[in-house]
Order: C-alpha cells, then sequence, then structure tokens
C-alpha cells in the first residue's frame, strides 16, 4: 500500500472510529438513560457538522463571499486595474439610478424580461398541449423542439443575424417572395428589441415544452373523461381543468423565465451591440461595458445589486400572486 | 473505551500525513529550482494571420536566444481580447507583451506599459527609423507598424460590364454617384441586389468630414472643443443620406463592406486599406477584380485631405511583470525590429499598409506591390485622429439610423450626436482624439 493508500486507509479507519464512539455510550449498561441520549445526540451533531462543513465551506468561499466583495466594491471608486480605491458610500448607487440613460437600459430590461416571458410561457403550453396527446413518437418531437435549447446561445445568435438581414437574409427573401414588405428586424430601434425576442423564445421554447408536458402527463385522465362526459369542448377542457391543475408548473415557468431573461447578454452583444440608439442596451450587458471598458468596477457592482434587488422583488411578487390565487 | 485517547490517535494520525505530504513537495520544488530555466515570456495579440508573423520571428529569436522561450498567443480581437487582459492583470497572468491597438491610451495612462529602455532601442534610433512617427504623443512605448490609408475600391470588371472605363476611376463626389447609379442593380422586388457603392461602416462620416476641411474637435484653444455640430458635418451626413434617399445606390441596412465587396454584391467602396487583407484572407478570387485610387473628394482635389488614415500599432511591453521577462522581451524587440526586416514587410503587404519606416519606404518590393506604392501618397494626405472608440461609432451611427430609419431631418440628427459626442470628452473617453 502507498503514502496515499495509507493516508486514505488512516482517515477512513478514523472516521469509522469517530462514528463508533458516537454510539458507544446507547451500549453501555453502566450510564443511566438521561446521560446516555445527550451523550449520543452530542457525538451525532458532531459526525453531522463534519459532514456539512466541506458544503457550507464551499458555498461560503464560492457564492457569499464574492457576493459580499461585490457589495464592498459598489461601495467605493474602484477602478478595475490600478489602485484608486476610494470608498465614495452610496454615490454609485445614487448616480446610476438619476442617470437617464440608466433608467433607459433598465426599461430595455424589464420589456425583453416579461415579452419573453409570457411568450415563452404561452408558446410552450400551447406546443405542449399539442405534443400531449401523442403517444407514438413523441420523444422525436421533444428532441425537434429541444435542439435549440442545446445549441450554443452564440451559434444561434450568428445564424439569426443572417436570417434577420434585411437585404438577403432569408425572412425577408420570403416575405418578398410572398409579396409582402419587409422587415427592418435589427436596424430599426422600434423592431430591433422585439427581434431579439422572438429569437430568444425560439431558442428557450423546448425546455418549457419539457416541463409543461410533465406537468400535463401528471393530471389524471379522469378528469377530462369527465369532462367528456359532461360534454365539455376541448377548449373548456384546457380552461377549467389543465390550466388550473398546471397553475403551479406555471408559475415555476414564469418566474424561471423571467429571472434568466434578466441575464440575457449573448444575443444582444452579438447581434446589435445594445443598439441602435439604446433600443437593445440591456443590464448585463450594460455591467459588462462598464467594467470592462470603462474600467469602473465599483460602479458596475452597483449595478449587479440594482438588478438583483429588481429580480428579487419581481420573484417575491410573483411568489405573493401564487399564494393569493391558492389561498382563494 | 476512551473517547479521548481515539481522538488524539486521529488527530495525530492526520497532522503526520499532512507534514509527510508538505515535506513531499518541497523536496520537489527544490529539485525543481536547481536547473535554470529558460525565461519564458507571452505575445498576446489578435489575427491569427498576422500572429504567426510574430511567431515566426519568435522562433529565430529563440535560435539565437536559448535562453528566453517566446509564446505567441492569438485571442479574439476588439473588446473580447481587452476583457481578458483586464481580468488577468490583476490576477498576474497577463502577457509580457501585447499587440497594441487604439486602446494603448487607456494602457499608458494606467501606468501599464514599459517605455522602450535607451541601451537596447536608442532614442535617435527610433526617430530615425520612424522619422514621421508621433512621438510626442504615443511616446516611447510603442512603434508603428504602418498606417492604414482610406482609398477607392472598385471592381474593374464591373466597369466594363457597365460601359465604363475601368482605368479611370471617379474622382470626385459628382462622378462617384454618376459611377454609383450606372453600376447598381436591383431584383424585381426593387431591391438593391448590387449596390454601386458602399460607405465604409466604421466612423461613417470621417472620409467625408476631413474631406470637407471639418473635423469633431478642435484643440486651437488648448482645450478640446466638440464641434461636430458644422456645416461640415451636416453635408458629410447629407451626402450619406442621399446615396440611399435619392441616388438609390446603398442601403443602410446592406452587407458589411468586408463581404459586399468580396462576395461581389457591391462595386465600389471608400474604406481603410486594411480591409485588402481580409479580401485576401476570405474572398481571394476578387482580388484580381479590384482597383485602387485616390478616394474621390467634393472637388477632385487632394486638398484639404482624402479623408481619414489610422496608425497600425506594434508591441508593448507590460509592466507589472518580473524584471526578467521584460528585459528578455527587450531583447525579442531588439531583435524583430533591427533584424527582421523580412517580418517588417511582410506585416504591411498583409494588409496593404503605408510603411512608416525610413528604409521600408525606399524598399523596391513597395513599389511592385499593386497597392502598397499607392499608399504612402494617399496617406500623406489624410488626417489621422488618433484616438477613436467603439462608443464613438455607434454614436455615428446612430445619427444616420436617426436620419434614414427615424426620419429625422440631418440638422437635428447631428444635433444629437453632438451632446452625445459632447458626454464622451466630458467622460474622458477621447483624452487624444485630433
Amino acid at each position: 500500500m502507498g503514502a496515499l493508500g495509507r493516508c486514505t486507509h488512516q482517515l477512513r479507519h478514523g472516521l469509522v472510529k469517530a462514528f463508533a464512539m458516537t454510539q458507544v455510550n446507547t451500549l453501555n449498561p453502566v450510564r443511566g438513560n438521561r446521560r446516555n441520549r445527550s451523550s449520543v445526540r452530542r457525538g451525532q451533531l458532531k459526525f453531522v457538522a463534519f459532514c456539512i462543513i466541506p458544503a457550507v465551506a464551499f458555498f461560503l468561499v464560492f457564492r457569499f463571499y464574492p457576493v459580499g466583495q461585490a457589495f464592498w466594491m459598489s461601495l467605493h471608486d474602484w477602478r478595475l486595474i490600478g489602485s484608486n480605491r476610494t470608498f465614495v458610500g452610496t454615490q454609485n448607487y445614487q448616480e446610476i439610478l438619476t442617470d437617464p440613460l440608466f433608467r433607459k437600459i433598465l426599461q430595455n430590461t424589464l420589456y425583453f424580461a416579461a415579452a419573453t416571458s409570457i411568450g415563452l410561457t404561452i408558446s410552450a403550453l400551447a406546443v405542449a398541449i399539442l405534443l400531449n396527446p401523442i403517444r407514438r413518437g413523441s420523444t422525436i418531437f421533444q428532441l425537434v423542439y429541444f435542439l435549440p435549447v442545446m445549441t450554443s446561445t452564440i451559434a444561434i445568435s450568428t445564424i439569426w443575424l443572417w436570417l434577420y438581414q434585411p437585404q438577403f437574409g432569408l425572412i425577408n427573401q420570403l416575405l418578398r417572395a410572398i409579396n409582402m414588405p419587409p422587415g427592418t428586424w435589427l436596424t430599426s430601434p422600434s423592431t430591433a428589441m422585439p427581434s431579439i425576442i422572438l429569437m430568444s423564445v425560439w431558442g428557450g421554447l423546448g425546455f418549457y415544452v419539457i416541463i409543461f408536458l410533465a406537468g400535463l402527463r401528471n393530471i389524471p385522465a379522469m378528469y377530462y373523461e369527465a369532462a367528456a362526459i359532461d360534454g365539455a369542448s376541448r377548449y373548456q377542457a384546457i380552461r377549467y381543468i389543465t390550466i388550473p391543475l398546471l397553475r403551479p408548473v406555471i408559475t415555476f415557468v414564469l418566474v424561471t423565465s423571467v429571472i434568466g431573461s434578466f441575464n440575457v447578454f449573448q444575443q444582444v452583444y452579438l447581434m446589435t451591440g445594445g443598439g441602435p440608439l439604446n433600443s437593445t442596451r440591456v443590464l448585463a450587458l450594460h455591467i459588462y461595458n462598464t467594467a470592462f471598458r470603462n474600467l469602473e468596477i465599483g460602479k458596475a457592482a452597483s449595478m449587479a445589486f440594482v438588478m438583483f434587488a429588481v429580480v428579487l422583488a419581481l420573484t417575491l411578487l410573483q411568489m405573493w400572486l401564487r399564494k393569493a390565487d391558492n389561498d382563494t | 473505551m476512551n473517547t479521548k485517547i481515539a481522538r488524539r490517535d486521529l488527530l495525530g494520525r492526520a497532522a503526520s500525513v499532512a507534514a509527510g505530504a508538505a515535506v513531499g513537495s518541497f523536496g520537489m520544488f527544490s529539485t525543481r529550482a536547481v536547473a535554470q530555466e529558460p525565461v519564458k515570456i507571452t505575445l498576446w495579440g489578435w489575427w491569427d494571420v498576422r500572429m504567426k508573423l510574430y511567431a515566426d520571428a519568435a522562433v529565430g529569436f529563440m535560435e539565437q536566444n536559448p535562453d528566453v522561450v517566446v509564446e505567441v498567443v492569438t485571442l479574439p480581437g476588439g473588446q473580447d481580447m481587452l476583457t481578458r487582459l483586464y481580468s488577468a492583470l490583476p490576477a498576474g497572468n497577463g502577457p509580457t507583451m501585447l499587440k497594441m491597438g487604439e486602446f494603448i491610451f487607456q494602457l499608458r495612462d494606467e501606468d501599464l506599459l514599459v517605455p522602450f529602455p535607451e541601451n537596447l532601442l536608442p532614442d535617435n534610433w527610433l526617430r530615425t527609423t520612424y522619422p514621421n512617427f508621433d512621438w510626442e504623443t504615443y511616446g516611447r512605448y510603442v512603434v508603428p507598424t504602418g498606417t492604414s490609408a482610406s482609398v477607392l475600391v472598385y471592381n474593374k470588371a464591373m466597369f466594363a460590364e457597365a460601359g465604363l472605363d475601368p482605368n479611370t476611376p471617379p474622382r470626385s463626389w459628382d462622378e462617384l454617384i454618376a459611377a454609383a447609379k450606372a453600376l447598381t442593380q436591383t431584383d424585381g422586388n426593387g431591391a438593391i441586389a448590387r449596390a454601386g457603392f458602399v460607405p465604409n461602416e466604421e466612423f461613417r462620416p470621417l472620409d467625408y468630414l476631413y474631406q470637407l476641411g471639418g473635423n469633431i474637435v478642435s484643440r486651437e484653444s488648448g482645450q478640446p472643443v466638440v464641434t461636430f455640430d458644422t456645416p461640415e458635418m451636416r453635408q458629410a451626413y447629407q451626402f450619406l443620406a442621399d446615396l440611399e434617399l435619392e441616388h438609390k445606390v446603398w442601403s443602410h441596412d446592406f452587407l458589411p463592406v468586408g463581404q459586399a465587396i468580396g462576395s461581389g454584391a457591391a462595386a465600389m467602396t471608400i474604406c481603410e486599406s486594411w480591409l485588402i487583407g481580409e479580401w485576401r484572407d476570405n474572398f481571394p478570387d476578387i482580388l484580381g477584380d479590384l482597383g485602387f485610387a485616390a478616394p474621390p473628394t467634393p472637388t477632385g482635389d487632394r486638398d484639404p485631405s482624402y479623408g481619414r488614415k489610422s496608425l497600425v500599432l506594434d508591441i508593448s511591453v507590460m509592466n507589472g511583470r518580473p524584471v526578467e521577462e521584460q528585459e528578455a522581451a527587450f531583447r525579442f524587440l531588439e531583435y524583430f525590429y533591427k533584424e527582421r526586416l523580412d517580418i517588417q514587410f511582410q506585416l504591411i503587404d498583409l494588409v496593404a499598409l503605408a510603411a512608416e519606416r525610413l528604409d521600408l519606404l525606399e524598399d523596391p518590393r513597395i513599389q511592385d506591390a499593386p497597392w502598397l506604392g499607392v499608399m504612402p501618397e494617399f496617406a500623406a494626405h489624410q488626417h489621422d485622429p488618433v484616438q477613436l472608440t467603439g462608443d464613438l461609432d455607434m454614436v455615428m451611427n446612430d445619427v444616420l439610423t436617426l436620419i434614414l430609419v427615424s426620419g429625422q431631418s440631418v440638422p437635428d440628427a447631428v444635433r444629437y450626436g453632438q451632446e452625445q459626442v459632447q458626454a464622451l470628452f466630458d467622460g474622458g473617453t477621447l483624452n487624444y482624439m485630433k
């Protein structure tokens, strides 16, 4: 046995002995019962603590410490390079909240998040309802819808950049072929963001279709059978059975899609860079530019915390609405 | 059973194992330190075709200097490389040398660059070899690879097909528009299938602004005064807008100029000469059809300017690296600039630059290449703004979007541009623009 093997063996032996010690007092007939129970409990607690410490340490080091460090940065005029670190308190927050560009960016991000999450929820639910009755070959359909989810966002954005090309892109060529006016897509401030939303909904659809399908298949068939016996139409079955019973799933999809949409970055960075005329400039892109182009990492950190506050508020609002809905 | 003894025993065994591991690793490091390792230096840059030339120079240098290892790293260009650089520097993982770009002033102002040492690259040698370089603005941190001049690029085959003389390119704006109209083709739906003329998408109005004698900034009073909203700038934007709205030879949402000319979707452009390198790399078949001439000006005269030029900068040495790495890097640069004139020539030939080195200006190979011979003459009558940024480019494109997409008048749109550019100057991102 080599050195590493001996070390592992000793460590394992030590752990076993430590655990055994926690049990030994239960076998000792000399001690009283109350003292036995407290000793066992102490030993068990020690063992549990010993097992949990690595996980807690991991979260402290890689999750909580960086967040705390970022908050500390947000209170400083902190440059990414160089040693300039002046404490400014809440000045960063005051500057960004009074900046008209930041308000526009926040508006763009909320618009994107709302439109994408609603679009994803409605379209994914519709596709799932259509796919649900299909049993044979349903895996193939699910795979087809899931393929964009597995594809890199950069690759998808590159393809859609060409699809949206006003002169030679496929979409405008198809529109011209059926005598419809071509779209301005990414070149106009009024259509650039909807174009990115459309692409994002297409890219994320498959993931939520899978989730809705799982929810639909958990609805007992007897409800639909009873509804059919009562003469309910398909639309009535969907409205009065499917949607109410899928409410928890719908809430989950809305919450997760809103949170995910707030992090939109890759498609905007590649396709528009935030233009034209800041119409697609979103929070994540602005944070990136502030940190890595302007080198103002303190200000970028404060923007990140504003984003966190907004996402948290939206999530709590959705949870509260769901709770109120359940109570009624 | 005694639990205290058992716990002590466990802790004792764990401590002995840890001590043994520490002793063993120290032994391994000590052994490694005994043998003298070569100094490793790194060069970061973008565009693999160009970085391969630097790698060839590195091979030659390492043959003469076995105590140095030079690693050439190719990264994505633009902001992606800067993001990686700014992340690596605080972590101590930055490069020894960096292929420079317009971000040199940002790095220099943050004290991230080391000036050339007098013993290896003396001041009189630098100024003699690069007599036209703006040493006062750039300092002894970098030398120029060459100058990218604005040039009229036109497809001679399309000229002949349209009944135009391929050896007589347009010289004035009126001639340019007349030729563009003759060269433009539309499809059955009226959309432009072949653009007669495509303006360069980067810093679009600048060529025309400089040809009209205007500028974005004035430094006559010593302090920068933003002069974006001027009659010259309005005229420049009106010219661009008329290409689409009145003459219908181009559309603002057309292909980028590199793809448009390379794929044969456009007949003419005024662009920077480095694009010739992109066509040679991605569209080699089109090169034989292309002609190069001085950019057309409002009157046909070269004065006040042919347009815009820009310096292509070479390599700088980064601060913050160990002294032995910096010394090795300067030895590499001395070798590269004094002994590898062949690679210096390949670098300017690669992207059709006007030579800045005196010995290359007099090189007969410059006259033999179809585009290298004319570039110095064009560059000599063009304006170098020194510092241009992506934010400024975005503002210029936004102004054109306001005119062509949102339907705003040229004066209103240019006024918007004035405010945005003023904000950029106030933010300190264009301190060196001329």
